[in-house]
């Protein structure tokens, strides 16, 4: 980890061997009242924290095998330092792939993307980490590893334990392995990207609500805003991802269909094959240069308010010199921004953006931001209103709270 | 004034005089769920009509140190709603309305007692369903899918209740009440992915935000007998390696067949067949007919004996009802079963099956088999007659031998049905005591004195540390030492 | 508190006589009842559970209290009898129970004991003497209180009561049943010949069972009944000397009576000798095609019981099954059609009586929601659970198409509830027999106007 200025920074580094050293690792730490923080590929050094310095930087970059990878079972259990890249080589052989997208693939870990429950635009119909991971190790505070969930696909013994690792920002455990539920490689895919200059773009709304009102069974329904599109597609205007994927003559159906209700106004352009994946594995590594200050913010809506959160971002650019890079999936209702310019009006634009989010029942955190910019303004907007719940899981976990300290909502 | 009738007259000032019971006679009827092999008396039944009804019934109960649990349609086959003597059941079945939907978004809200069925009927006219289809989804409730997170035949391509949740208004232990979820990702912990399938221990779940799906274009669903489980097993296998995704792949063994075929839904099976796979693919039309075809392919490679297509809508329905009322037809060839519900990890399907086998021959109990096959979800019926000195026992032995063949290829003790009262103790075929203990660490958080769902869903951890007495409803019950 | 978890007590042994609280003849049957494995399929089904959300008032719930007093843990008492009584005897739970488990056989062998050990005191008691004792069994008495309703009626007298607001006096469901009394007509059983031959040539012949009520109340159902027989070429026979079939005795847990007007029934049709004998009222055909059931430790008669029974049809499949054609003049129509639960549920009969009616030309038939969900009627439960029923109704009723004309079904006590609810509700839907509407439609191909 090399970025001064995101925090997350400890005066120690490790890097254990084995699960067995994550958990003595800790189980010293606790003892002593030394605070941890656990890393993965580093890609989320920007995401949470208000703090300062912490002892101990812990690094899963030594946990990264494959333990176990059952085809016929479609599951594939790995070290939490995996790459997601790694796990996609592993099961592609056998024409099965992680239906997870996130970004950063070949850097980012399982560990991490589980932690900070990072996700694509592909959740539209696939789901999050939280409808894929089966089951955890995990190195407790107090030195145990314990496991939850399992090896099988369904499974309701006791707690459904994984889901409090799941985004939990590393703050109640250290994930040693991940147990995930594998898809078959689709047979074929494409992808139909609608861009509608400026002016036209209020026939997206019309046409995503006709298109979801048919049989079409679109994977991505993300929708861009003309920075963004201009930066990945070099078009101008807003547009709209519309990926397909699945035996070739159901593809083929549903790209005509695309074809046959274009928007007036409206251009098409089709990807196929490897044109997709390319086109996919840009958009995942998209990244601006921080020559000035940038900031990711990650919104969570009800699925259409994305359109709304999207020209939100539009909006609330005007008259501020910034850079903003704005894209939604209209199908699963997450929207993200990157933000970049003078650190004032960054500032005043994120703070806006989140009275917007939260005014409509949703939020908006920083997933990137420096340190001195996340105590400003907060990573997590306004405390939830059952908070002191998650402060008990937190104490039962973690009694000492020496894992992330106050990475998490509320200062947890 | 005994302390039973104090908190039923404060119980009728709430709620009115028909929303509690308090008779002997009526209170008989709750003594089990769809488990009959466990028995407990409540102390009373109450019948909340609303959210506040519900918080004011357990904040008062929460005061009192009454334990309480919250009820669906009783359906429910762990005893997870089965008193063990003296709670009070807070049954939500009056909270039944279709609280909005928005297909646009597609969300519908639902309060607990509303039928998982009747939501897909609501829908249906709009083109929208609810995935989750337990076989008890004709008279199941939501809340209680959500208390199991409840599976189904159509979870293989589908998922489970929890990937169906999105929001969740609860009442906690003394009464308060919380919204969690509403949008993905909410930030904090996954509270919501933690209720779901805490069996009633965590709150009471007063109203569900569920997505809701759009049919989809085309389904067909084939019928395929084999001359062995192996044969059919085989060709489960070969069905996910080629590829496909189907929305469902069941399985039924011999005896399994003959109790559907003499019971309310025949479909005629050929008699003597060893196993028949349902299977159904659907989605996008144009790409359908190529799956249908590649899956009776795989099905001619592991020697299969007949294979048809479902003609119409009409017979498509006759073969889910054979199959989904299936449990209940064991009462057509046995007085009483025990039904399992291991999951192994779908390769291994054959050599546990032959193990169950074995199980079965050693104990001179029947085992039929239904079961999930594409996800390796297995549900033995341990068919048995109570009436018999010493059969129940028998069959509860050999229900954990079951389940111990399953954890022994690494497979768990509940795929959908909950552990309850029923899989207590075999939550130690999967967990430690350390994991255990941290689970029940985690229930301390929403329910401190143990009073929500009273002992379910968890043994008592051998190390658990001192246990002390409470001051409770003039039954002293035990809680577990806060850490 | 304990919360080891306890086995099931049970105390019912196999191959021993139960020890429990059934102390006299015919008690539930632990092998009907043994069947059932608390699934709770039928729980949605039961209309008194959607209603009251009590499992008590639910098929389960009611065979787990049966087995509680076959084991002895409760008594036959108030809160046993309520349940038992409290059930429609609708029978919709054995549609929808996996097992085969005969509900509605549990439930009257219970009433039979609580009656016996709870025999009803007072005036209810001397009502429903007057009644299951004092007037079905007897024809003649049935048709003299018929001739008096008619007499009621033309006099004037019906008038004036209908005017005086002497009706006011009257409990509100009995002032709503006078208000939808059908005009009396007189009883076929006494209007018609024993033999009726058929039109044309003969294909078939039948025994008609004309029901008590239905020829006193549905006089003209029970015409219509005939014509469209013998328009299709089947000669109907009426047997004089038949009885009340006994259905309302059962279910009000009069066994005896029950049992005794079976047996008349019985000889009565066995020895007419049709090869088949037709019925138009569900819970009549219900109750005769049950005759085996309640006569089985009945030594004499359990296998003719079984002869009887296989002879009976209801006629709409009986006629779907033996020969019918469709009219061929118009009937333009918007009709739904609700099923009776002794004739879907009771009897299996659903879609002859649809079929039918979708033959008959410009018929337009609009589905139903919920067509089998019970109406409350069921036999004489709308007297005795007037508030239940009323619910019932009002379900029923909310859930008729707006745009249709008619409602048509195969039961006279349905038609009965739905004219009421109709009333109620102020709608003017016509409710119709199935045999009428066919009935019409014959007629009118003898170029009689669509009116």
């Amino acid at each position: 980890m090399h970025n001064q200025t995101l925090g997350n920074r400890a005066r120690d580094y490790v890097s254990p061997e084995s699960p067995e050293e994550v958990a003595e690792t800790l189980r010293q730490a606790n003892e002593t009242g030394q605070t941890v923080i656990p890393v993965g590929g580093g890609t989320k050094q920007g995401f949470g924290g208000e703090g300062g310095e912490a002892d101990l930087l812990l690094s899963t970059a030594n946990l990264a095998e494959v333990i176990e990878y059952s085809p016929g079972d479609m599951t594939i259990t790995v070290q939490a330092g995996a790459t997601i890249q790694t796990i996609i080589d592993a099961v592609r052989e056998h024409n099965q792939m992680v239906p997870l997208d996130p970004s950063f693939p070949a850097q980012a870990t399982i560990g991490g993307v589980i932690a900070a429950n990072d996700s694509g635009p592909k959740r539209m119909l696939y789901g999050s980490a939280r409808d894929h991971v089966i089951g955890l190790h995990v190195a407790h505070s107090n030195g145990e590893i314990l496991r939850s969930g399992g090896k099988v696909v369904k499974n309701v013994a006791g707690y459904d334990m994984n889901k409090l690792f799941i985004g939990s920002m590393g703050t109640l455990g250290v994930i040693t392995e991940v147990t995930l539920k594998l898809r078959p490689l689709p047979k074929d895919q494409s992808m139909c990207v609608l861009t509608f200059p400026e002016g036209v773009e209020s026939a997206v709304k019309p046409f995503i609500t006709e298109l979801l009102d048919t049989h079409l069974e679109p994977v991505t329904l993300e929708y861009m805003n003309p920075s963004l599109t201009n930066a990945l597609l070099n078009k101008e205007g807003y547009s709209l991802l519309i990926t397909f994927e699945d035996v070739q003559k159901a593809v083929q159906y549903q790209e005509k269909w695309v074809y046959d209700h274009v928007p007036v106004g409206a251009e098409l352009t089709v990807f196929r094959e490897e044109e997709v994946d390319d086109f996919w594995r840009t958009f995942a590594h998209f990244s601006i240069d921080d020559d000035e200050t940038v900031v990711h913010v990650k919104m969570g809506s009800k699925n259409l308010q994305v359109l709304e959160r999207v020209e939100n971002c539009s909006r609330l650019q005007q008259w501020r010199d910034l850079q903003v890079f704005a894209h939604g999936g209209a199908g699963h209702g997450i929207s993200r921004a990157y933000v970049k310019g003078e650190e004032g009006a960054v500032q005043s634009f994120v703070q806006d953006l989140r009275k917007v989010c939260e005014e409509d029942g949703g939020y908006a955190i920083l997933t990137h931001a420096p340190l001195a910019f996340r105590k400003t303004i907060g990573v997590w907007g306004t405390k939830p209103s059952y908070f002191s719940l998650l402060e008990g899981i937190k104490k039962q976990l973690d009694p000492q709270a020496i894992l992330n300290p106050r990475r998490f909502v509320g200062g947890i | 004034m005994t302390e039973k009738a104090e908190m039923v007259e404060e119980m009728i000032r709430q709620l009115g005089d028909d929303a509690v019971l308090h008779r002997k006679e009526d209170l008989l009827t709750y003594e089990c769920d769809g488990l009959t092999v466990y028995r407990g008396m409540p102390l009373a039944v109450v019948f909340p009509s609303s959210t506040e009804e519900v918080s004011g019934v357990v904040k008062w109960l929460h005061e009192h140190e009454i334990p309480f649990i919250p009820r669906g349609a009783g359906t429910g086959l762990s005893g997870g709603a089965t008193p063990f003597g003296g709670e009070v059941i807070i049954s939500l079945v009056r909270m039944k309305r279709l609280l909005d939907v928005d297909y646009d978004n597609r969300e519908a809200v639902v309060q607990p007692g509303y039928i998982n069925l009747t939501l897909t009927n609501s829908i249906t006219h709009k083109g929208f369903y609810y995935a989750p289809d337990p076989s008890s989804q004709a008279c199941c409730t939501i809340g209680g899918n959500v208390a199991e997170n409840a599976g189904g035949a159509h979870c293989l391509k589908y998922g489970v209740t929890t990937n169906h949740v999105l929001g969740l208004e609860v009442v906690l232990h003394n009464g308060e009440i919380v919204e969690i979820g509403g949008v993905p990702d909410a930030p904090g912990y996954d509270l919501m992915g933690l209720v779901t399938g805490s069996e009633g221990t965590l709150g009471i779940v007063t109203s569900i935000t569920v997505r809701i799906l759009k049919n989809p274009e085309a389904e067909e669903t084939a019928m395929a007998y084999f001359d062995s489980v192996e044969d059919a097993s085989y060709a489960v296998s070969g069905i996910i390696a080629a590829g496909i995704v189907p929305a469902a792949i069941e399985m039924m063994d011999e005896i399994a067949i003959q109790g559907v075929e003499r019971a309310t839904n025949p479909v005629g099976h050929p008699e003597g067949s060893k196993a028949v796979l349902i299977m159904e693919v659907d989605g996008i039309a144009t790409g359908i007919e190529e799956q249908i075809e590649e899956m009776v392919s795989v099905c001619e490679r592991h020697n299969v004996v007949d294979i048809k297509v479902a003609k119409n809508d009409r017979e498509r329905g006759r073969w889910w009802a054979n199959r989904k009322t299936a449990f209940g037809a064991m009462g057509a060839i046995s007085p009483a079963y025990l039904v399992q519900d291991g999951v192994i990890p779908r390769s291994r399907l054959s050599e546990v099956l032959a193990h169950i086998a074995d199980i079965s021959a050693e104990s001179g109990l029947r085992i039929a088999n239904v079961f999930h096959a594409g996800d390796g979800n297995l549900h033995p019926l341990i068919l048995f007659d109570a009436r018999n000195e010493g059969e129940t026992d028998l069959a509860l032995d050999v229900g954990s031998r079951t389940l111990e063949a399953c954890t022994a290829v690494g497979g768990s003790i509940t795929g959908e049905h909950g552990v309850g009262i029923e899989k207590k103790e075999d939550m130690r075929l999967v967990f430690s005591d350390e994991e255990i203990e941290r689970q029940i660490t985690v229930r301390s958080v929403f329910n401190p004195h143990n009073l929500l769902n009273l002992d379910k869903q968890f043994p008592k951890p051998a190390r658990c540390g001192e246990v002390k007495q409470a001051v409770g409803s003039g039954e002293a019950h035990q809680v577990a030492e806060q850490r | 508190m304990t919360t080891e978890p306890s086995l099931a007590n049970l105390v019912v042994k196999k191959n021993e006589p139960p020890v429990g609280n059934y102390l006299w003849e015919d008690p539930p049957d632990e092998d009907k009842f043994s069947a059932c494995v608390h699934c709770g399929l039928c729980l949605e089904a039961c209309p008194t559970y959607q209603e009251l959300g009590h499992e008590h008032q639910s098929p389960r719930g009611r065979i787990h209290s049966i087995v509680a007093v076959a084991e002895g843990k409760i008594d036959i008492n108030e809160a046993f009898e309520d349940p038992m009584f409290t059930c429609l005897d609708c029978r919709a739970c054995e549609t929808a129970c996996p097992a085969g488990v005969q509900v509605g056989a549990l439930i009257e062998e219970a009433r039979g004991q609580v009656r016996q050990a709870r025999p009803l005191k007072g005036w209810q008691g001397l009502v429903s003497r007057f009644f299951l004792r004092g007037v079905f069994p007897h024809t003649k008495r049935l048709h003299t209180l018929g001739m008096l309703t008619k007499i009621y009626q033309k006099s004037g007298a019906q008038t004036v009561v209908r005017k005086s607001g002497a009706k006011k006096v009257l409990p509100d469901h009995l002032g709503a049943m006078e208000a939808i009394m059908p005009d009396v007509g007189r009883p076929v059983l006494k209007t018609h010949p024993e033999r009726i031959p058929a039109e044309g040539e003969q294909k078939g012949s039948v025994s008609m069972f004309t029901g008590c009520i239905m020829d006193v109340m549905y006089s003209d159902v029970n015409e219509a009944t005939v014509r469209v027989l013998t328009k299709n070429g089947h000669s109907v026979e009426m047997p004089k000397q038949q009885q009340c079939c006994g259905a309302l005795h059962v279910h009000a847990g009069d066994r005896e009576m029950g049992k005794k007007l079976a047996r008349e029934n019985i000889d009565t049709f066995l020895e007419a000798d049709a090869d088949h004998v037709v019925v138009n009222a569900a819970g009549c055909g219900c109750a005769l095609r049950e005759y085996p059931e309640l006569l089985q430790n009945d030594d004499e008669y359990r296998e003719k019981a079984e002869r009887f029974a296989e002879k009976v049809l209801d006629v709409s499949k009986y006629l779907y099954d033996y020969g019918y054609r469709a009219p061929e003049a118009e009937l333009r129509k918007r009709v739904t059609y609700h099923d009776a639960c002794h004739l879907a549920h009771g009897q299996g009969v659903w879609d002859e009586p649809r079929d039918l009616l979708e033959d008959i030309p410009g018929v337009e038939m609009v589905p139903l929601p919920n067509a089998d969900r019970c109406c409350g009627s069921a036999g004489i439960y709308n007297i005795t659970h007037p508030d239940m029923a009323g619910r019932l109704l009002d379900r029923k009723i909310e859930e008729v198409p707006d745009d249709v004309e008619m409602i048509s079904m195969g039961n006279p006590g349905c038609m009965l509830q739905m004219a009421m609810g109709v009333m109620n509700h102020g709608r003017d839907e016509a409710i119709v027999h199935t045999m009428q509407l066919l009935d019409w439609a014959y007629q009118l191909e003898g170029g009689e106007t669509d009116d």
